[in-house]
Order: structure tokens, then sequence, then C-alpha cells
């Protein structure tokens, strides 16, 4: 699905990048530890990017799509690592520590994602609850 | 100046580099209108009005990574696309046409996206050195092949 060039700026943002726009040229700028991409703005901040394109952008920096378009910033490589439990049918995300990245399970799960690590989703936290190392 | 215009060489190998690029051009599906284009080497996607907007805009989006990773240090060809998108390009070239030189740059501007499944040509890019910049890019496109769609067999094409 295309995405609006202004809403692509936000999510970029939103997973630690940074974005410059053109000085010359019909091309923003997004750079990740000196690592750039670029953003075609030929039709200014309405500009809509293809579909193509977006994979194209997080392949690059290694994101994962769906929370890149989401706004949940694109990686969980510096935070934790990611994990599926088949047994929920969801993806989990490990943090170090005993934390859980609950926006995946509340994106997965079709409800409203919440910010990381919030605990005002129910079914979010029944499932924090049931995971091993949690229970009592 | 139209694509294809000008034979690029180096004059000096220590202060030009040159670089062959493949570059694969799709209609959008998804944003009509809209051709998006794809260079391999660099695995740079961006996208234009048009076909021949679509490579421009390619040549301008390879020029600016280069750069910067030219300036960074870092090897631009680490970027490479993965394996999937050259298969690709593999299974097409047996099968496009190649399209005349002298009808380019009518076929990049007037080609329609239900006329053809893609545009493909190995574009090249160079970067004259300034000092302690790369910048200047210019691009020319020797050859550019049309796959699949009702538009191989019309006589532009020929």
């Amino acid at each position: 699905m295309s995405m609006r060039l202004r809403d692509l700026v936000k999510c970029a943002k939103a997973a630690g990048a940074t974005v410059e726009e053109p000085t010359r040229g019909s091309h923003w700028k997004v750079t990740v530890a000196s690592k750039s991409y670029t953003i075609p703005c030929h039709n200014g901040i309405k500009t809509e990017v293809s579909d193509i394109y977006i994979n194209g952008l997080c392949r690059c920096f290694g994101w994962d799509r769906h929370r890149f378009i989401n706004g949940l910033g694109g990686s969980d490589v510096a935070r934790g690592s990611s994990t599926t439990d088949s047994s929920l049918g969801v993806a989990i995300v490990h943090f170090p520590g005993d934390a859980f990245g609950l926006a995946t399970l509340c994106s997965v799960g079709g409800a409203t994602a919440p910010s990381w690590n919030s605990v005002s989703c129910p079914r979010c936290t029944a499932l924090r609850s049931a995971l091993p190392e949690n229970a009592e | 100046m139209p694509i294809g215009a000008k034979t690029m060489r180096p004059e000096s190998e220590t202060m030009t580099r040159v670089y062959d690029l493949w570059v694969v051009a799709k209609p959008a599906e998804d944003v009509p209108g809209e051709w998006v284009a794809h260079c391999l080497e660099f695995d740079v996607v961006t996208q234009g009005r048009n076909a021949r907007h679509a490579f421009e805009m390619a040549s301008e989006a390879v020029a600016m990574v280069i750069s910067d990773d030219l300036k960074a240090s870092r090897d631009p060809s680490l970027r490479r696309a993965p394996k999937s998108f050259w298969d690709e390009l593999y299974a097409m070239i047996p099968r496009a046409k190649a399209i005349d030189p002298t009808n380019r740059e009518t076929v990049l501007e007037t080609v329609k996206a239900s006329e053809v499944h893609a545009l493909f040509g190995q574009m090249q890019v160079a970067f004259r050195a300034i000092p302690e910049n790369y910048g200047e890019e210019e691009l020319n496109v020797p050859a550019l092949w049309c796959s699949g769609g009702a538009a191989t067999d019309a006589a532009a094409f020929s």
C-alpha cells in the first residue's frame, strides 16, 4: 500500500532515522548511522510513494516493514530479539530483562497498538502474564 | 540532456568513477501514473512520473547514495539487491525486446503503464572526483530493453 511522503517521513523519524530535505534535486535523504537512502519527492510533501519503494527503504536499513508503516520504529535489533511463539500465533519481541514488546502483540491481535511496554491493553497483559518467564 | 545522448568515458581513471548499473522500471501498481525504478547494484528504489523520469530519478538517487557511501568510506557495492530481484531480471532478459536507440527517447516518454511489464537497461553513472568530494554525476543509458506487454510488438519498439 502506498504512503504519502509526509507520513513516510514521520515513520522514518519514529524508526530513529535522520531525514533531510533536498538542497538540490528531487530526493529527501534518510540517514541511519551514516548510511543513507533517498526518498523521491518530485511532487513535494504530497508525493505518494509506492509499496515497492517502502520495501526497498526497509530492506536498506533492515527495518521490519510492518513495524515501520505503523510508526512503531523499524527494528528491534538495538533493544532485543524477535521470536515467534506458534502456540500463541503472535510475534513476541523479547527485550533484555523481562519486558515484552506489547505493541507487536497488540497489532498482530488486531487491537489498537499502544506504545512499547504499555500495559493498557488487557489482551497483552494477559498474554504477558501467561508467558513462562512471568509465570509464578 | 537526452538520456544516452552522450558517451561517457573517464578522462582519467584516477579522477572519475564510472558505474554500470542495471535499472528496472515498472509501472507502480499502487500509485497510478507513477513508475518505480530499481537500481539492482545498489538496491536503490525511486519513482517518477513516467519511465524516463523514473530513470532520471534513479540516476539522481544512485548518485546520492554512492556519494554518501564514498564520503563515509563505505563500499557502495555492499548495497546489492537480493538475489530474487536479479533472478527476475535474468528471467526477463531472454524474452525482452531491445528498443531501437533512435526511438528510445520517444518510448521512454510515451510508453503507457498498460503497454509493458517492465523496461530495463544498463545505466552508466559517472562521478567526477572533486577534491574531498564526489559529485557532478552524469547519466547515460547505452541500451534499453522492454519486457512483456503489447508494446513489445509495436512498431516503435522494432
